[in-house]
């Protein structure tokens, strides 16, 4: 860019910051505008997944992402991990996330004594608020 | 001192905490070039002012975040150096803007005379917005006003925004403050200076929203609401600055 520091008329580089401004605050509202005709709102659809296990103090950490397709931000949702063996519910471990955005995720844990690994694990997100 | 700015001090991502306290250095000296708090005249004159700026800054925060028993000896080292460093921010812009506040008119007559440019202008655009957006971004209320608004929501306070901006923009030109170039087209006005004051409160808000961790979710029309949410406030930032400084 021009390096004319204090230039007294509209300078070259003056209309260069205007137009990459322009062009920045357009795409943003753009984007936007394209983002809700695209995609009008839709309530939070959160699924929960398994990120990783590992081993953590006397027992084990499931560290679990909250994933939400809906168009909807979902607020205090409750997320549940289960272990289950053939003979049925081995232990159940629960965790409040405070917001899964809409079309994003948020991060959590879940901590079990009994080894996910040697179990089912099954997870599911119990219920939501609306923001 | 807001619930959020010590709990962001221990659980906020360390690299960004990092990244933004040298960030602010630069700030700092250019804030002192326009609005320091002594008629500084070298370069390094300017770097001592804005170091003092900022060692006040982070002493004032100690002493008022052990004073609010915030912070204390039993914590980790780390969580006490990050609530101080984070607090540091507002409180080194409150050392350093104290003058053009609180001090004698002949001083801030004074510096209105320094002819501020082009540069000078986005650069005190981004200072205030940056001042306005550290200040709300920490609140979970961002967060909360977020997700609570459609994206029509959204391009309906982008464009207050923008008004609001012109609005301040138009105002100081008229009043002769601004330097008003003659025989300009007026609605360059708007071109010149409001989509580029709005576009850098914009870039500010994203910078500080992502600096607190608030864009890890992967949800790019979230994360663009959040920038237009606290837009809002940093467009006032941008368009008082010159007002203020």
């Amino acid at each position: 860019m021009a390096k004319k520091p204090a230039a007294p008329n509209t300078s070259t580089a003056e209309w260069i910051v205007a137009a990459v401004s322009a062009a920045l605050v357009l795409s943003v509202v753009g984007y936007l505008i394209y983002d809700g005709v695209r995609h009008p709102a839709t309530p939070p659809d959160v699924t929960v997944q398994v990120d990783s296990i590992q081993s953590a103090g006397p027992g084990y950490l499931v560290r679990v992402r909250a994933v939400n397709r809906g168009r909807t931000t979902a607020a205090d949702v409750i997320l549940e991990g289960e272990l289950r063996a053939d003979t049925g519910r081995v232990e159940t471990s629960e965790t409040t996330v405070d917001y899964v955005p809409a079309g994003g995720e948020q991060g959590a844990g879940l901590y079990f004594t009994n080894d996910p690994r040697r179990h089912r694990l099954e997870l599911r997100a119990h219920g939501y608020r609306e923001p | 001192m807001t619930m959020e700015m010590w709990q962001l001090g221990f659980h906020m991502p360390r690299l960004p905490l990092a990244l933004f306290i040298l960030v602010m250095v630069p700030v700092l000296i250019g804030l002192e070039y326009y609005a320091g708090f002594k008629e500084a005249t070298t370069l390094l004159d300017e770097v001592a002012d804005a170091a003092t700026a900022y060692g006040v800054g982070i002493v004032a925060s100690a002493v008022v975040l052990a004073l609010f028993n915030l912070i204390s000896l039993t914590e980790p080292f780390s969580s006490v150096v990050g609530k101080v460093a984070l607090q540091a921010v507002p409180a080194s812009f409150g050392a350093m803007l104290a003058n053009s506040l609180f001090g004698v008119q002949g001083a801030a007559e004074r510096r209105h005379k320094r002819d501020i440019g082009f540069w000078g202008t986005l650069f005190l655009m981004g200072v205030g917005s940056l001042f306005l957006a550290f200040n709300v971004a920490p609140t979970e209320e961002m967060v909360l006003i977020a997700s609570r608004m459609t994206v029509w929501h959204a391009v309906g306070l982008a464009l207050t925004s923008l008004l609001i901006i012109h609005a301040f923009v138009y105002a100081l030109a008229f009043r002769g403050a601004h330097e008003a170039p003659e025989g300009v087209w007026r609605a360059s006005l708007f071109f010149r200076r409001t989509v580029p004051g709005y576009a850098i409160a914009l870039l500010v808000s994203a910078y500080v929203l992502w600096t607190f961790g608030r864009y890890d979710d992967h949800a790019l029309a979230r994360s663009l609401m959040q920038a237009v949410v606290l837009g809002f406030p940093a467009s006032i930032g941008a368009a008082a600055a010159r007002l203020v400084v």
